[in-house]
């Protein structure tokens, strides 16, 4: 009998076994890079929508500095800002993620009613405090710290978070920040 | 009388049959899945191209062009008109010189140098065709006024209760409006086909990025 008898048999299996291999490895850093590409967007998405609160709280603390000084002075506890949460109030309320938020298109006119978002998502001001006040100069300021949280609904039960902290620093008379 | 014996070395014609139909069978899938990679490696590559766009004009938008200088609409339009000190800022100018045709490539001229649009279409280097569009709706006291935001904060001492201000309490009118925070929806459109706009193709992808301005320069 011939020892060598199948031999090529076995080596071209061996060669597809290997390229199939290879193969899998390629299709799988494909899909990779797509579902990394799907995840950097949703996350960028949910960093934009922390900026919107944090702008949002500054922009309160500009407007009712007084106030919110005299919130803590008053022995006030907890976050003054709890109301400032974009499911609040329905011009910033972004929902859920949603089959209209699929279709949503700014370049087809009817696809882009002023009350519909391409997004599910939702900022909050997660917490609030007072840090310190100086008032022996001329200017009496305000020390807060604010801390924003932000999700985005990626549908399919996915969601993306994000997290800012800021310390700032206001006139208590002019609403002026630094 | 003496037959001659046939070698058995070597492989046979049959095994050479299968091995090149083995071959055959693997190569074929092997041609059809590398011309997939390089399309999906184009893909990905536009899709980057459109992120890192769309990044761009968010944080031009959220960070760099002043509020007052960003007016609603579908495309929105950016005026270096500054209504409340009744002049052109030159400053608003020369940004919008710069930086708004960067953002949206072709089409945000309106023939106006104080005035540009938030709309236009730009070529990547391998020659995709992207449409970027910006949508800003003032989310004003009026327009709002059923369920506008609010601005609360509580009174010191429980059960005292909340100082509770509308944005008409707290802004004077500016453009006929009384705002204070305006929402950007940033849109770019493109073609996975090189060279073709993606408005006129059934397949041009899209992605998104929102935004919430607040008026932090009043």
């Amino acid at each position: 009998m011939n020892d060598r008898n199948g031999v090529a048999i076995v080596v071209v299996l061996f060669f597809a076994f290997s390229i199939a291999v290879i193969l899998f490895f390629m299709a799988h850093s494909n899909t990779n890079l797509a579902y990394q590409n799907k995840q950097t967007l949703y996350q960028m998405q949910a960093y934009y929508l922390a900026q919107s609160g944090m702008q949002h709280a500054k922009l309160q603390l500009r407007l009712l500095p007084k106030e919110t000084y005299e919130f803590f002075a008053g022995s006030g506890s907890g976050n003054p800002y709890a109301d400032i949460d974009s499911s609040n109030y329905p011009p910033t309320a972004m929902g859920v993620f949603s089959k209209d938020s699929a279709s949503y298109d700014l370049f087809k006119s009817g696809m882009a009613p002023d009350n519909k978002f391409p997004y599910g998502g939702r900022y909050l001001v997660d917490r609030f405090e007072l840090l310190g006040s100086h008032d022996r100069m001329k200017m009496v300021q305000d020390g807060y710290k604010i801390v924003v949280k932000a999700e985005v609904d990626g549908g399919r039960g996915k969601t993306f978070a994000e997290e800012l902290s800021e310390d700032i620093i206001v006139s208590r008379y002019t609403g002026g920040i630094k | 009388m003496m037959t001659k014996r046939r070698s058995t070395h070597g492989i046979t014609f049959v095994e050479v049959m299968l091995a090149f139909l083995i071959l055959g069978a693997i190569f074929l899938p092997i041609f059809y899945f590398l011309t997939g990679a390089v399309r999906d490696t184009e893909r990905f590559y536009t899709e980057t191209v459109a992120i890192s766009r769309a990044k761009f004009i968010m944080d031009s938008m959220m960070f760099q062009i002043p509020w007052w200088a960003i007016r609603e609409g579908n495309p929105c339009e950016f005026n270096a008109y500054n209504t409340v000190l009744k002049k052109t800022v030159d400053a608003a100018k020369n940004l919008f010189q710069r930086a708004v045709p960067k953002m949206f490539g072709d089409g945000c001229l309106t023939g106006n140098p104080d005035k540009y649009l938030g709309d236009g279409i730009f070529v990547c280097k391998k020659g995709f065709k992207y449409r970027a569009r910006v949508k800003v709706v003032d989310l004003d006291y009026d327009s709002t006024s059923a369920n506008p935001v609010m601005f609360s904060i509580p009174m010191p001492g429980p059960g005292s209760g909340r100082h509770e201000f509308q944005i008409n309490q707290l802004v004077s009118k500016r453009d006929d409006k009384f705002n204070l925070i305006k929402k950007i929806i940033v849109q770019v459109k493109w073609s996975n086909q090189k060279n073709k706009d993606p408005d006129s193709d059934p397949y041009a992808r899209s992605l998104f990025l929102v935004g919430f301005k607040s008026d932090l320069e009043g």
